[in-house]
């Protein structure tokens, strides 16, 4: 079809379409970024409870205690099926570096877990891991949050119980990007401590330093339970841990019964934006397929009278509209896929994931507003029969 | 001719136009109702998320509910505290200071009152509740664990690690021993008014010496203050979905320009044809608002109240009149030009004619 008959039916409309298009963009992007937060919370849960992790206990050891010795005691409990360790190290980083703050906690990545924790990282610091796992030296790398005046590159001195440690900056994130359920799990004690959460530095250590160093991380453990485990099993292990040194022993069901209820919040405070301008978008789509059939009427007549099919008419009334659509589509999903890539360097775009749940809604939506849009058409066709009737005996 | 126009006169032919759009243009009518409750709907949802004093009931207003008072000398004054406790509905309440142990002076912390609900919190297995000779230490602090210290002719038991102060003491302890303490917060059960807020703060001051604060009433003050911004931020909302409504009115409006132009032509001033208009349109939104307004009355247990993280039972009618009283001014700010504009067509000219005849 040519581009000169098709413009005919561009009379009038292009600022409306433009209105509209500039509409269904604005709405579909902040829905992407909005919805991939909370996809990002819901999957980070999904995974752990693909972990079967339920049946267990969360627990935090205190810094000090010899946490090979509590392994080993543990693992002889007849009522233990599984334990997960992870746990933070007691690196302090130099003074002036913005680190070197009394109470922050620096989390170690223990190798068994890496892949589990790199799941929804930036593409860019996974290869960075994957590049310096392969290096042979003594230093260690970290991931900081975006509150540290510290710039991806720097080399940091650290001490460690006496000993100087060099620590690289491999990336920046969010607080709690690496891993928000273990983190959450770390420190939900309220919906507030969730909220306005510890900071944590995350820190690589590929050639086992800290273990040469004899010093272990300070250990976090999920301890599952067999499930003929008892409730006087459980509270075994919890006078044990209270015994040995314990700050806190948490359910995993609490945990995740809290997880969902801070998604939840979340979800209810940040998604109605993007969703109720989307509805809007919507609306005004709708609206401007009216106005264009407005404006259009008279045009058909005339293009009817001058011998153009009825299929032609009804395919030029749809083709703008129809295009309007696939290309806003057609944007949103390369912003979608550009962000899932290279997610800029900032704090607003953390903590999301872009999957293709993301892109499945957005599909969905855009063929609903193409599917209205053409019923809108046939019935206004047919409520002027007249645009049709008026050239019948010209046929 | 024109006086002829009786005020019931009016009034039928408003009737009358009203039954010509729906006879004329059902689906359009349809489409504009919807539109409109949609639009309504959707400004009740952000303003019930976004207004601050909805969210004096909301899942998440614990920081609404804080108090915290910085004392500048130590007091022991706890039946105070539990007194605010009792006639505030205090949930919890926490006391801060230092305790001699051993010649050495350490920070503490102590709950001395806790209700939290179980929903919001996860508990802490290990340590849900300290018995009163029972402390927990910092890991870094020279005591192990069960090791027995001595303070004021007592042993405390060292029954487990902390990382939220050197020590941490129950409440019944400091409570009966009156350890000093330089710094208490607390949250109560629910928001209380400003005038409760004030009187638990004067209630404060007049036993401690208090040299800082902080309270939720601050907190909900300084959001309050932003009241007007988040109005206006609706406001363009409203503005963006009126352009929409707008391509579908002026295409019924147009579809009914013949009978507009027979109306004037037999009498009516252009006056009162843009009154009428304007009549017309404060009746629609009016009923529009309404429908809105009974769906969200209807459905705010099932579906919009577990939308919103607002706990209130429903939207008071200051609510509903406010957001009204903004629909209004904003529609009609946004189509009195357009009907001036179309009044003020000459009746000489048959565009309308010609149009609707087409």
């Amino acid at each position: 079809m040519r581009y000169r008959f098709l413009r005919m039916f561009l009379y009038k409309q292009r600022i409306p379409m433009l209105l509209s298009m500039f509409m269904l963009l604005l709405s579909l992007s902040l829905f992407v970024v909005t919805y991939a937060k909370v996809n990002y919370l819901e999957k980070n849960l999904k995974a752990f409870e693909q972990m079967k992790m339920n049946n267990s206990h969360y627990v935090f050891l205190s810094p000090t205690i010899d946490r090979s010795a509590v392994l080993e005691e543990i693992g002889t409990y007849p009522q233990v099926e599984r334990i997960i360790t992870y746990g933070y190290s007691p690196v302090i980083l130099s003074e002036g570096s913005g680190m070197a703050v009394d109470g922050l906690t620096h989390r170690v990545i223990d190798h068994e877990h890496l892949d589990h924790y790199m799941q929804n990282l930036d593409q860019a610091i996974i290869d960075k891991i994957s590049e310096v796992k392969s290096q042979n030296t003594d230093h260690i790398y970290a991931i900081v949050p975006y509150d540290y005046p510290m710039e991806i590159g720097s080399t940091n001195l650290a001490s460690l119980e006496g000993r100087d440690l060099f620590i690289e900056i491999i990336g920046r994130q969010d607080r709690n990007q690496m891993n928000w359920i273990f983190d959450a799990f770390g420190s939900i004690t309220s919906i507030d401590t969730i909220l306005t959460d510890e900071p944590f530095v995350y820190l690589i250590d590929p050639n086992h330093t800290f273990k040469k160093g004899q010093i272990d991380p300070n250990p976090g453990l999920l301890i599952k339970y067999r499930d003929t485990a008892t409730g006087e099993d459980k509270q075994q292990m919890i006078d044990y841990l209270k015994n040995v040194g314990v700050l806190a022993v948490h359910s995993s069901e609490d945990m995740q019964r809290a997880s969902e209820y801070v998604i939840g919040l979340m979800t209810k405070r940040q998604l109605p934006l993007p969703v109720v301008l989307g509805i809007s978008a919507f609306i005004l789509f709708e609206s401007i397929t009216v106005l264009r059939f407005s404006k259009l009427k008279r045009r058909v007549s005339v293009f009817r009278i001058l011998g153009l099919s009825r299929k032609a008419i009804t395919l030029g009334i749809n083709f703008w509209s129809t295009a309007t659509i696939f290309l806003c589509g057609g944007i949103v999903f390369s912003f979608a896929a550009y962000l899932s890539r290279n997610l800029p360097n900032i704090y607003y775009f953390q903590n999301m994931l872009i999957d293709e749940t993301v892109y499945l809604i957005i599909g969905i939506f855009l063929v609903f507003c193409i599917v209205f849009q053409l019923m809108i058409n046939y019935l206004l066709i047919r409520k002027e029969p007249r645009i049709w009737l008026r050239s019948e005996g010209n046929e | 001719m024109a006086k002829s126009w009786s005020r019931m006169n009016k009034i039928v032919l408003l009737v009358h136009r009203f039954r010509a759009y729906w006879l004329r243009d059902k689906i359009l009518v349809i489409m504009l109702v919807l539109a409109n409750v949609i639009c309504f709907l959707s400004l009740f949802l952000l303003y019930a998320l976004y207004m601050p004093h909805l969210q004096i009931n909301a899942e998440d207003n614990a920081s609404l509910r804080f108090f915290s008072y910085d004392f500048s000398t130590t007091s022991d004054e706890y039946h105070v505290l539990f007194d605010i406790a009792d006639a505030y509905h205090v949930q919890q309440m926490e006391v801060t200071g230092m305790i001699v142990i051993n010649d050495h002076e350490y920070n503490y912390i102590s709950t001395i009152l806790c209700n939290q609900s179980a929903t919001e919190y996860t508990p802490n297995l290990a340590y849900a509740n300290l018995s009163e000779n029972e402390i927990l230490v910092d890991p870094g602090l020279s005591y192990q664990i069960n090791e027995t210290v001595p303070w004021n002719n007592l042993s405390m038991k060292v029954i487990g690690h902390t990382t939220d102060s050197e020590i941490v003491l129950s409440g019944d302890l400091v409570a009966k021993y009156n350890v000093p303490f330089d710094h208490v917060y607390f949250w109560t059960e629910e928001v209380v008014t400003t005038r409760v807020s004030n009187e638990i703060s004067e209630n404060i001051a007049q036993h401690f010496p208090v040299s800082g604060s902080m309270t939720g009433e601050d907190i909900l003050t300084t959001r309050m203050s932003r009241n007007q911004g988040v109005i206006a931020l609706f406001a363009i909302f409203y503005l963006f979905s009126m352009i929409s409504f707008a391509y579908i009115l002026s295409y019924m409006l147009e579809r009914q320009s013949y009978n507009h132009w027979l109306t004037r032509v037999v009498g009516l001033s252009s006056r009162s044809s843009l009154v009428l208009s304007i009549t017309e349109h404060l009746i629609f939104t009016f009923l529009t608002y309404l429908m809105a307004v009974l769906i969200h009355l209807l459905f705010w247990d099932a579906f919009f109240q577990k939308a919103t993280t607002t706990g209130v039972n429903t939207f008071a009618f200051y609510d509903y009149l406010l957001l009204f009283f903004l629909v209004i001014v904003l529609s009609l700010v946004l189509f009195i030009p357009k009907y001036s504009q179309w009044v003020k067509t000459p009746l000489a000219s048959s565009e309308g004619r010609v149009k609707n005849a087409l």
